[in-house]
């Protein structure tokens, strides 16, 4: 059996202090299932924030490092947490496991030929006193699962995303130097050629952010705060994309998602399952360039966690009608990545009756300083959140320049005046209470409130944006 | 976000250093964002740096946001002591679209007389609908009175429009040839069904006089509608079996539609169960 690694070696492995400090804080056993070392190979299951855990598979004969996460730093700091395990004598001797070898053989390190184990092939920053490579088994056809193959595709998609934030960085930076009165920017090629390009760089939800972005110059008295408040938190998510690898597992990969980073549905679906009495609080479509984007919002009646559905469609296309407003249903949700507002609805137990969702509803309603609070921890958890919900009880009242607020009698916050059918959900708000507050579930965003819910008479009227019929099809 | 930064940004750090941030708070995140930055000189610039300073205002303002002062409420609706629309006739509403909104003005007069009280949705989306026409406008008045007038009172946007209809409207003109749909209804209402049916089936009543046969359908007696269903559903059903699948077909399953809705709708606005 291998003499484990020291301290110094793992660090030379690590390359940087920071990356080595974000090993030590993965490196606990609790973390860890299915760990082993072999005379060749370290390997074992990081079960992080996200629903997927991680294989990480260490090489410390050949110093090479392979692990299933997002990150595009190689050694990642989970490779650096298992080496970290081992030399604190955490990880028992085991045979390697099938997955293991099949990796180690189709991803033998290039060495010069007839220098095969001579140690030139050890990464640059692999240990100096590295214990000696022994000559590597003969090359053996790529394993049948196509493990290879789909990781060289992961590392390409990594490599450029990283290349598109970078090239956002350079075109926010251009923005700032040159200034918002620049006359470039009223030009929809400016925001559209950079859009195209993290299109191509597979920053699509970066991409859907600049074009709306772009659709804001010039479209109000005070684009200018509105433009510009929204370039600081595209370059938060670009300086935050650019460091994944050093942040927590679970703002990590909702820092991937935020910049574009995919994750099959089917993978979702998979995970951890959060069971819940999930109250539909509220829907709202909004218009993403050549889409409709419909968030279905879901409140834990037991957890009082929120969730999200997304749902899209094209032209012609249906949106998502299996929640209803105001429907109570038993069942299971699954969480993207780093527990994501964003969720998969999974198996549906249970529907109660058609009244428990409004009661529930005007039960767990806050103030709107309540409500603010809870606003502002989701935004201090995904700063670049672009919608939220919360249920508060109010009413809406006109301020002092004739526009219509949400108030109760602390307080009040304005709302949205430019969403869709704004003026009916306002009508229905009031015609509900007759001018007394009442429970609603309302979205946040950068504009405003928008009221999606008013919960009232025993009954959820669903009054938020609602897609334009002559867009999408009836489901 | 600070006056001083948007004027930074407007003018570009080209021409106009970037302030330093207002908040402690920020000014710190911002410090350790350029010592963070300090190798990359494109990083540690002034256009990042006032970059780093919004996005840290930005998400401070949005994360920290508390309610504005308090104003008073609006005046309070006078209280309507009538039961509550049904949820099933509530949801007829919404369905009465396409050739189904010939039901509305029916909807609105059945619902007022039985003495119904209006549910949020539906008085706002009556109200939306009656926009255009004088005549319906009062109708949803009728209703949905005092709540209407409250609320057109706070929000004139729902109002009649300029432009709106008067009083009479003009109706198309029925054509000659199946005026006697409407004779028959008013006349021998026990023969409404046989003759609306003996003219589909004939080929009188053709597809294109599908909108005056549903002014008929709509104004006919009630009571024909029982007898108006069956008969269509035979002749619907007839008519499929022997392949003629063209014009009688199809408009029979139209005016089915049709009548079987306004059945359905005046059984759920009559609705003597739970009146909460």
């Amino acid at each position: 059996m291998s003499r484990s690694w020291s301290l110094e070696q793992i660090v030379t492995f690590a390359g940087q202090a920071s990356r080595f400090a974000a090993g030590e804080s993965v490196a606990n056993v609790g973390l860890w299932t299915a760990a082993g070392v072999s005379d060749r190979a370290l390997w074992g299951r990081y079960h992080g924030s996200s629903s997927e855990p991680y294989d990480v598979a260490v090489d410390h004969v050949d110093v090479r490092a392979r692990c299933s996460c997002p990150s595009r730093q190689r050694p990642c700091k989970h490779a650096i947490g298992l080496l970290l395990l081992w030399s604190q004598g955490h990880v028992a001797a085991s045979s390697e496991p099938p997955a293991v070898t099949r990796w180690f053989r189709a991803d033998q390190p290039i060495a010069p030929a007839g220098d095969a184990g001579n140690g030139d092939a050890q990464p640059a920053d692999a240990p100096s006193d590295a214990p000696p490579a022994p000559t590597p088994p003969p090359p053996e056809p790529p394993g049948d699962d196509g493990s290879g193959d789909r990781d060289t595709a992961r590392d390409q998609r990594i490599a450029r995303l990283l290349a598109g934030l970078v090239e956002l960085e350079r075109w926010l930076d251009d923005r700032m130097r040159t200034g918002l009165a620049d006359p470039a920017l009223a030009r929809f090629d400016t925001w559209d050629e950079l859009a195209a390009r993290l299109t191509d760089a597979r920053a699509s939800a970066l991409a859907n952010r600049i074009r709306r972005l772009a659709g804001k110059v010039g479209a109000s008295s005070d684009w200018h705060r509105r433009v510009l408040a929204e370039l600081g938190v595209l370059s938060l998510i670009a300086a935050g994309g650019r460091r994944v690898p050093e942040l927590p597992d679970g703002l990590a990969d909702r820092v991937a998602t935020a910049c574009g980073w995919q994750v099959r549905t089917a993978d979702v679906a998979g995970g951890t399952a959060e069971t819940d009495d999930w109250l539909v609080a509220g829907r709202s479509d909004v218009r993403e360039d050549l889409i409709e984007v419909r968030r279905v919002w879901l409140h834990g009646l037991r957890s009082r966690r929120w969730a999200m559905v997304l749902s899209f469609a094209a032209y012609q296309q249906t949106l998502d009608e299996s929640l209803r407003v105001g429907q109570v249903i038993s069942g299971d949700v699954h969480r993207y990545p780093g527990a994501s507002l964003r969720v998969v609805v999974g198996e549906r137990t249970h529907l109660a009756a058609a009244d428990v969702g409004s009661r529930a509803a005007t039960e767990i309603a806050s103030s709107l300083a309540a409500g603010c609070a809870d606003v502002g921890a989701a935004i201090s958890a995904e700063p670049w959140a672009e919608r939220l919900a919360t249920i508060v009880t109010a009413t809406v009242t006109i301020d002092e320049h004739g526009h219509w607020v949400l108030a109760d009698e602390h307080g009040t916050l304005p709302i949205a005046a430019s969403e869709r059918d704004v003026t009916a959900a306002i009508a229905t708000v009031l015609a509900a209470g007759g001018g007394r507050p009442v429970a609603m579930t309302v979205e946040w965003t950068a504009e405003g409130y928008v009221p999606l819910t008013v919960f009232a008479d025993g009954r959820a009227y669903d009054v938020g944006p609602r897609a334009d019929g002559d867009f999408v099809e009836a489901a | 976000m600070n006056g001083e930064l948007l004027t930074a940004a407007l003018l570009g750090t080209d021409r106009h250093p970037p302030p330093v941030a207002d908040h402690p708070a920020v000014a710190d995140l911002v410090a350790d964002a350029a010592v963070d930055a300090a190798d990359d000189p494109t990083a540690a610039g002034p256009a990042r740096r006032l970059l780093t300073t919004i996005a840290a205002a930005v998400v401070a303002e949005r994360a920290g946001q508390t309610p504005r002062a308090a104003l008073p409420f609006v005046i309070r609706a006078a209280s309507d002591d009538r039961p509550l629309l049904p949820v099933a006739a509530a949801r007829r509403w919404t369905q009465l679209r396409g050739p189904l909104a010939a039901l509305r003005p029916e909807y609105l007069a059945a619902a007022t007389a039985a003495g119904w009280r209006p549910s949020a949705d539906v008085l706002v989306a009556m109200l939306g609908w009656a926009r255009g026409s004088v005549r319906h406008h009062r109708a949803v008045l009728a209703f949905g009175d005092p709540l209407a007038s409250w609320l057109l009172d706070l929000l004139p946007d729902l109002g009649l429009l300029e432009r709106a209809t008067g009083e009479h409207e003009q109706h198309q003109p029925v054509p000659p040839e199946i005026v006697t749909i409407f004779e028959t209804a008013a006349e021998r209402p026990a023969d409404f069904a046989a003759h609306l049916v003996a003219g589909i089936g004939d080929g009188s009543y053709r597809w294109a006089h599908r909108g005056v046969l549903s002014n008929a359908v709509v104004s006919a007696p009630v009571a024909v509608l029982a007898a108006a269903a069956e008969q269509l559903t035979q002749l619907h059903d007839d008519a499929l079996r022997l392949g003629d699948s063209g014009g009688p077909v199809a408009l029979c399953a139209a005016l089915l539609e049709l009548v079987t809705t306004r059945r359905a709708m005046l059984t759920e606005l009559q609705f003597t169960g739970d009146r909460r």
